[in-house]
């Protein structure tokens, strides 16, 4: 008996232009820290831009 | 970037975003943040993994993490698309961002360089550089040139 192998094809939750849901809970997120330390180097850059 | 793109949650003011990584690694939850900086015109952008660290008791983004998910391209054109929201709720800020490392930093580059007509319709594109150990220049983009990390204005 063949053992047949059921391939699960995983739905991917994409879409090439759809509306962009707003959840308010997500400015919890705002001042979250990062791993690498970069982000808080930011606030030491001054940004000396031409335009 | 012409490529799908991950369905994407925000926050109100369109600084933070949410979206999930699906690959042949497993789901992995990521998030774009706009940050802004010393000159009220220019934000940052921070992407990474949502993670929640057990010895801090808080959840942090992992901008350090390779999960190899087979999907940096989605990944890129949903961050691109983050961007697009961002400045067209605040079309005058310009937004800064560089990799953790410099591997990414050159990744970031490389999709620009791919993507540079498309984007340059948009937005007008240049490379940052830093000087004097802490202030940011601008020069044009140049995909043969090193950068410390790069700028994007709406046109």
């Amino acid at each position: 008996m063949k053992n047949i192998k059921k391939i699960i094809k995983t739905k991917r939750s994409t879409t090439k232009d759809s509306k962009i849901i707003v959840d308010s809970s997500l400015d919890n997120l705002k001042n979250i820290e990062f791993k690498s330390g970069k982000q808080d180097e930011i606030n030491k850059i001054e940004f000396k831009l031409s335009f | 970037m012409n490529y799908r793109k991950y369905a994407l949650i925000k926050n109100e003011l369109s600084t933070v975003f949410h979206f999930i990584s699906i690959g042949h690694k497993g789901n992995f939850r990521k998030v774009v943040v706009y940050s802004p900086t010393t000159n009220p015109n220019v934000y940052n952008l921070g992407f990474g993994d949502l993670k929640y660290d057990s010895l801090k008791k808080k959840y942090i983004i992992d901008d350090q993490i390779i999960n190899d998910n087979g999907d940096i391209r989605m990944i890129l054109a949903t961050v691109v698309k983050t961007a697009y929201e961002f400045t067209s709720i605040n079309p005058h800020v310009t937004i800064f961002f560089r990799g953790s490392d410099i591997r990414r930093t050159n990744t970031y580059k490389r999709a620009i360089m791919l993507n540079q007509e498309e984007l340059s319709e948009t937005f007008d594109i240049f490379g940052a550089r830093m000087i004097d150990n802490n202030k940011i220049i601008d020069e044009p983009f140049d995909y043969k040139k090193d950068y410390d990390g790069f700028l994007i204005k709406r046109k």
